[in-house]
């Protein structure tokens, strides 16, 4: 099965992340700048200089395309406090001169220089040496490609600001940064150096020093130090802060949203796993998810359905197992009740024929007690005879008949005209000069059986065919054998009566068939006991219907089956 | 004349219904009748139909091929059940048997006793309670 395509879940994760990510620091952005927007509304009021400037270093700190947007127009502000500028012609470079920087500042010096060395012009009056400076302010002014350092004197003092702001252009400034950083000895001109790498001069020349520029990168762009009045200042930036809360609020919004957007995109397809699973786990395995979403996702929920699909076929396998073991359940149980009927009819059977016999036996033998002539003792006595043979006989059959449940035949090589033989010399007695012929014959070779079995199989039908011979007629019983295809065919033939199509139904079952004389040896047992034998030596019995007369064909295999 | 026909495919038995009904007929004025299955006891019934007057037949129940209740089913296919009451006696009988007995219109199940006192018992109170029955059925008359 092929994987589906898709955008991987990990990019989804990571966009979020991200997303995120920048959704918490514009969120801590916006508290800091909430606080920030509030310490300079107090610095306006003239109380929290240095907080003003913590906030706007703070601000400088984290948000790099707003603060060169902040330096340009604070240097614009600048400038523009400054009033007029001029070109000097000496440095190549804007010098802006006179004007009043802050509420407190008498006089500005501006300075610029295109080779690193911090000149000043003196304007109209003595001012303190510029290179004695308190704090250097430098910013860049993306607007004109210039870097405006501002140097408060020596000499500045709160109510009489005096500050020296340089304009010196980029590549002015990229020169002396090649030059490497260089502490400069007190009143010498100053000498600009940071290391190559840095773009931009930044750095701050340290109260007490003369004029070095440090430039550590994270302090980029530059500290703004406000020890001038900064009420200007804080105005621009309380303006800027307050559109960067704005923009900050919407990127929130944004971020809210896009998060949500991309959760849902994410958590849909899961949740219709998980409703898919809980259906499962309430036993519905027909339940399937969509294909949709990240690879991840479609990974999972094509796995998912696989997984239904297998649970489903066993469920069903399981299912028609237990309905074919029902089945089979259902049909031992009928063959058992069947089995039941059959042992109950055996019983009922068994019970009549003793209980006949006994009957006539018990109350013979009441009517000969009371008895005084001994002519007519014998007369009543006679007839138990007839009854004591018959329960004799009964018994003896129910004993053979169990035996045949139990005994396990003894095979050897069987003649069946041997056993005819004996067979016929037994029945002598039986015919008792009755009109009967026993006639048989076959040609086969020796097979293996038990004969003392197939004695009294043999016997049991020639006794029967003789048993029901009507007597109106010469009777004539004939058994004849047979080999072919691997079957030893044995027929056992008669001219009697036949048997009716009622009985024929029934007639290997016990006492299905009555005897017509209780005076007979028949027990009812004979046929069931002959197809017992029969069906243990691996054979079939029947009885076909025929025009006349009876015939029972039994079918032996010719060779003992392991 | 108290007509009576024992069907019965056991000759002891027979006889010794016969020798009991002998003993309990102390006037001697009961006719008795003997068939050894269903085709001969319907032969017997048909020749004793052909005179009226009540007849008790005595019936086993297991016989050679045919039942009891096929008796009774066959004499009243040919209508031969007009003034006749069925009794079926036998050696043993299942509850089923009883019933299809009773359904097919025997008037009395009863199992064949052991001992001669049984014998004389169970075909006294049997004819005793068919006699009465006559007795009842031909006062209205």
């Amino acid at each position: 099965m092929s994987r589906p395509l898709g955008p991987s879940i990990r990019v989804q994760v990571i966009a979020a992340l991200l997303v995120l990510v920048i959704s918490t620091v514009a969120i801590i952005t916006a508290v800091f700048m909430s606080a920030g927007y509030d310490q300079i509304e107090q610095n306006m009021e003239g109380q929290l200089e240095h907080s003003a400037a913590a906030t706007a270093r703070n601000v400088h700190l984290q948000m790099d395309a707003a603060e060169r947007a902040t330096k340009a127009v604070a240097v614009q502000i600048t400038q523009d406090q400054l009033g007029h500028a001029e070109q000097d012609e000496h440095f190549g470079a804007a010098v802006l001169r006179s004007g009043v920087l802050g509420a407190g500042a008498r006089a500005v010096y501006l300075v610029s220089t295109d080779e690193g060395q911090l000149a000043h012009r003196p304007p109209g009056e003595a001012l303190p040496a510029p290179n004695i400076v308190k704090s250097v302010s430098v910013w860049f002014d993306d607007r004109t490609g210039h870097f405006v350092i501002c140097e408060e004197a020596a000499g500045s003092s709160p109510g009489n600001r005096i500050y020296v702001v340089a304009y010196m252009h980029r590549s002015a400034m990229e020169g002396i940064l090649a030059a490497g950083l260089e502490v400069l000895p007190h009143g010498s001109s100053v000498s600009l150096g940071i290391g190559k790498e840095w773009p931009y001069m930044v750095g701050r020349l340290a109260p007490g020093e003369n004029l070095a520029f440090t430039a550590p990168v994270d302090r980029w762009p530059l500290e703004v130090k406000t020890e001038h009045d900064g009420s200007e200042m804080a105005a621009v930036q309380a303006r800027f802060l307050t559109s960067s809360l704005r923009t900050s609020g919407l990127l929130i919004l944004g971020v809210v949203f896009a998060g949500m957007l991309l959760a849902g995109v994410i958590t849909r397809p899961v949740r219709e796993v998980q409703s898919a699973v809980r259906k499962m786990a309430s036993g519905d395995l027909q339940s399937r998810v969509r294909v949709v979403g990240a690879r991840e996702i479609r990974a999972l929920a094509t796995d998912f359905n696989d997984m239904a699909s297998t649970l489903e076929e066993d469920r069903s396998k399981l299912v028609r197992l237990t309905d074919g073991l029902e089945g089979l359940v259902m049909e031992r149980t009928r063959e058992l009740a069947v089995e039941h009927q059959k042992m109950e009819a055996f019983f009922y059977g068994v019970s009549h024929d003793i209980k006949s016999p006994v009957i006539s036996i018990v109350t013979l033998l009441d009517m000969a007690m009371r008895e005084e002539d001994p002519e007519k003792i014998r007369e009543i006595l006679q007839p138990i005879q007839g009854a004591s043979t018959q329960l004799r006989s009964l018994i003896s059959q129910l004993l053979e008949f169990a035996q045949a449940g139990s005994e396990v035949p003894k095979y050897e090589m069987v003649r069946l005209e041997e056993i005819m033989g004996q067979v016929r010399d037994e029945m002598l007695g039986i015919l008792e000069g009755r009109p009967i012929t026993i006639t048989f014959g076959g040609r086969m070779a020796p097979f293996p059986c038990d004969p003392s079995w197939m004695h009294r199989i043999l016997a049991n039908l020639v006794v029967n065919a003789v048993h029901y011979m009507p007597d109106d007629r010469e009777g004539r019983v004939h058994i004849r054998w047979y080999r072919r295809a691997g079957r030893i065919t044995i027929l056992v033939e008669d001219n009697g009566a036949g048997i009716a199509d009622d009985v024929r139904k029934n007639i290997f079952v016990p006492f299905s068939r009555k005897r017509r004389d209780p005076n007979e040896s028949g027990t009812g047992l004979g046929l069931s006991l002959v197809r017992r034998m029969v069906e243990k030596l691996g054979g079939t019995i029947e009885i076909p219907v025929t025009a006349m007369g009876t015939l029972v064909r039994i079918q032996l295999p010719s060779e003992v089956e392991e | 004349m108290t007509r009576i026909l024992i069907v019965d495919d056991d000759k002891l038995h027979r006889f010794i219904m016969r020798r009991v009904l002998d003993e309990l007929d102390a006037k001697k004025q009961w006719k008795c009748h003997e068939a050894d299955g269903v085709d001969s006891g319907l032969g017997a019934l048909r020749d004793l139909a052909k005179s009226s007057g009540p007849i008790l037949v005595i019936c086993d129940y297991v016989m050679s091929g045919q039942t009891g209740v096929d008796f009774i089913r066959l004499a009243h296919e040919e209508g031969l059940e007009q003034e006749v009451t069925f009794v079926l006696f036998t050696s043993l009988v299942q509850t089923a048997d009883h019933k299809k007995a009773l359904d097919a219109g025997a008037r009395l199940v009863v199992n064949k006793p052991l001992g001669l006192d049984a014998f004389h018992d169970a075909l006294g109170s049997m004819i005793e309670a068919w006699q009465k029955h006559q007795s009842e059925r031909a006062i209205p008359a």
